[in-house]
């Protein structure tokens, strides 16, 4: 009968094979699928050790020493590992095909494996180095002396319907060197537009209410563009519309409107931009528009990483709303001193 | 808020499964049971202050009982949870922010233990939570808010019962009939109707004093912590002083129009420049010794030491009365309180939160055995 072990690292679900060994019905870790969790009782010990830990398989898992991550993408439960010790940011970095998500996230990984980050910020781990290193490798295949047309290869995932997170790990350098844990989105852009085209895309996106913030890559160029400006405003205003509806992002979260490409456009932040802020700002959110150049092709006018840290800075140090007041209507007190206000 | 375990679960989890969210939801049911049973000291108040300030911030040592208090619950339904608090902080923090929420949430006609716990619940989250500047981490924050706004109601309804005047048992006495039949007991019942009729008016009479005594303090504008006219002290003296002085004359929980009291003593008869934002350091400069004269039984040191979250302006002032204002003070105060000496109010901000911190000390000093 398939079933599940409380031992993360036990493949036993995919192999039906115990990672120590043991014949799943007395392995004490294997848990049938539908039977139920079992009540705490001490475990019977093998040997005749007295005072034995009642999670004996588990420490003894632990005394193998520390299980290194991979550092390919997260899963949300590799997440989870992660926000369990500190609060982490989640964002959400979402876009159209080709709109520059995945240099955004390129630019701030080579940023701060450059020491290149703004003053005020180190770098200070991530769990998903190896991840990273695969997007930006695309950026070290120079030909002829210039970058390729396409930096970065198009975000594929491993399991289409689960997103990966990237983890970056920043410290403030100032007096508190307070610790600040990133948790980046990658997706495809097909997610995007799969969500402008139905509304029974939402499913894919269930991360999204845990988002401390998203970041809405546009593509500068196509903004500004005569022939596209129409289309890409029109579908960005349908896929905030769904955020706002369908999936219901929380209002309270901050909204960047991140203008890419902004070194092929002379860092204009286009008009159509505007209006999709206004757009945005009618269904509820506090919009921030950046213009942004994650890599850029002319870095002597437009410096590379231009927009990349201030667009998470205005996520992490975003400015909540003060909690409302309590409203106490007036005829509760019939008593003038209760009602004194000052 | 056993209702919103899967919105409160998720600063620990992306997106947590169904059993998940039942486990904790279950871990934070049995929780709210360890708060009815334990002292409020052991449990719950540590507990409120790793909910505002977090788990791993340097309050708790890892062989804190309060940490294996909501710890296990939480391994007794999941064993996969890490034990050490590294990591698992953030689990803790969710967990005990649910439990603290239901224990709010719980009806007001509950027994009268677990209301007692209630209040007791929302005066320490209403102290800890109302001065602070809003947390930057949105989910956290939302979580604090829930709270916050279930304490308000909390205290709120419990305010407006306190200061009900009603004439129930004076109905009840003067209801009671005699017939032939029935001589014997009555003059049972005709006293204890008598007593509860007295009670009654001793309850009325109560509220009446509580408004006298809070209107003619703030007619007279004299500090007698300090022995002097308000108008003679300066600003932050007078914030401080009339939030020590109106908590001592407030039933329990205050009402709502105490903030209001507090910025007329305030406010009346200063110039504009006097009243703007004041920085929590400086505030501290007009602590006095009759300030901490007035926050006495438990003693303003024990409190401090085992509440710096809870208390933390008192905490500050207390610091810097005693220690000066160097800059390692002043971290050290931060680590202690979660909240930092620069943070800058208006003096009356100041004297409302000095308000709700003295009515915490006297909800705990009335529930001291």
């Amino acid at each position: 009968m398939p079933g599940t072990c409380i031992n993360p690292d036990c493949p036993v679900a995919t192999t039906q094979k115990c990672l120590l060994s043991h014949v799943l019905t007395e392995c004490p870790s294997y848990r049938a699928n539908g039977a139920a969790v079992p009540p705490v009782a001490p475990v019977q010990p093998e040997t005749a050790v007295p005072h034995k830990p009642a999670n004996l398989e588990l420490t003894a898992l632990r005394s193998w020493g520390r299980i290194f991550h991979a550092g390919i993408e997260l899963g949300t439960t590799d997440a989870a590992e992660i926000l369990r010790t500190r609060y982490g940011h989640v964002i959400a970095v979402l876009g159209s095909t080709d709109a520059g998500k995945t240099c955004f996230l390129c630019s701030l990984y080579l940023m701060a494996t450059n020491g290149d980050l703004p003053p005020g910020y180190v770098f200070a781990g991530s769990r998903s180095l190896q991840a990273f290193e695969d997007r930006a490798r695309g950026l070290r295949k120079w030909k002829d002396g210039k970058l390729p047309e396409q930096m970065v290869d198009h975000t594929q995932l491993d399991d289409p319907r689960k997103p990966s997170l990237l983890h970056l790990c920043l410290r403030e350098t100032g007096e508190e060197r307070k610790r600040i844990d990133l948790l980046l989105t990658d997706l495809p852009g097909e997610w995007t537009d799969n969500l402008v085209k139905r509304a029974s895309a939402a499913q894919s996106f269930t991360f999204m209410p845990r988002a401390d913030g998203v970041v809405l890559v546009v593509d500068g160029k196509m903004l500004l563009a005569d022939a596209s400006r129409h289309t890409v405003t029109q579908e960005m205003s349908y896929f905030v519309d769904r955020l706002a509806n369908v999936v219901k992002v929380n209002k309270e979260v901050p909204v960047v409107l991140l203008v890419s490409k902004a070194d092929e456009i002379d860092s204009v932040i286009p008009a159509a931009a505007q209006d999709l802020a206004k757009e945005s700002e009618g269904h509820g959110y506090r919009v921030t528009i950046i213009s942004s150049a994650a890599l850029s092709r002319s870095p002597e006018k437009v410096r590379n990483g231009t927009g990349v840290i201030e667009a998470i800075e205005a996520i992490i140090h975003n400015q909540p709303r003060a909690a409302r007041e309590l409203r106490i209507p007036s005829h509760i007190s019939e008593r003038s001193f209760r009602r004194f206000r000052g | 808020m056993l209702s919103k375990t899967l919105e409160f679960y998720r600063i620990a989890d992306v997106s947590p499964s169904d059993e998940t969210v039942r486990k904790r939801s279950s871990s934070a049911e049995i929780l709210v049971g360890v708060f009815v049973k334990t002292k409020d000291q052991d449990v719950l108040l540590p507990c409120i202050q790793g909910v505002v300030a977090g788990f791993n911030e340097g309050h708790f040592k890892p062989d804190s009982p309060v940490l294996d208090a909501v710890f296990q619950p939480i391994h007794k339904l999941d064993m996969t949870v890490p034990s050490d608090l590294k990591e698992n902080a953030v689990i803790l923090r969710a967990v005990a922010a649910i439990a603290v929420g239901e224990l709010l949430a719980l009806p007001a006609s509950a027994e009268a233990e677990v209301s007692d716990k209630a209040q007791l619940a929302a005066t320490a989250l209403v102290s800890s939570l109302s001065s602070r500047s809003p947390v930057a981490e949105i989910h956290l924050k939302s979580i604090l808010d829930a709270l916050l706004s279930a304490s308000n109601a909390v205290l709120k309804a419990a305010g407006d019962e306190r200061r009900r005047r009603n004439l129930d048992a004076l109905e009840a006495l003067t209801e009671i009939q005699t017939s032939e039949d029935e001589d014997a007991d009555v003059w049972e019942r005709v006293k204890a109707a008598v007593a509860d009729a007295i009670r009654e008016v001793h309850r009325n009479d109560e509220i009446n004093r509580e408004e006298l005594e809070t209107l003619w303090w703030l007619f007279a504008r004299h500090s007698e912590l300090e022995d002097k006219p308000l108008d003679q002290l300066s600003v932050g003296e007078t914030a401080l002083t009339a939030g020590i002085e109106l908590a001592q004359r407030a039933l329990l929980p205050p009402p709502k129009s105490s903030a209001g009291i507090i910025k007329r003593a305030t406010e009346h008869g200063r110039k504009p420049e006097e009243l703007g934002s004041v920085k929590l350091q400086e505030l501290a400069d007009s602590w006095t010794a009759g300030m901490s004269a007035g926050f006495s039984s438990p003693s303003p040191d024990a409190l401090v030491a085992a509440y710096p979250v809870l208390f933390p302006v008192t905490a500050t002032c207390l610091r810097v009365f005693k220690d000066g204002k160097a800059a390692k003070t002043m971290r050290e105060i931060k680590e202690l309180t979660a909240l930092s000496a620069t943070h800058a109010l208006t003096p009356t901000q100041w004297g409302q939160q000095i308000f709700r911190e003295k009515i915490l000390q006297r909800v705990l000093a009335d529930r001291r055995p």
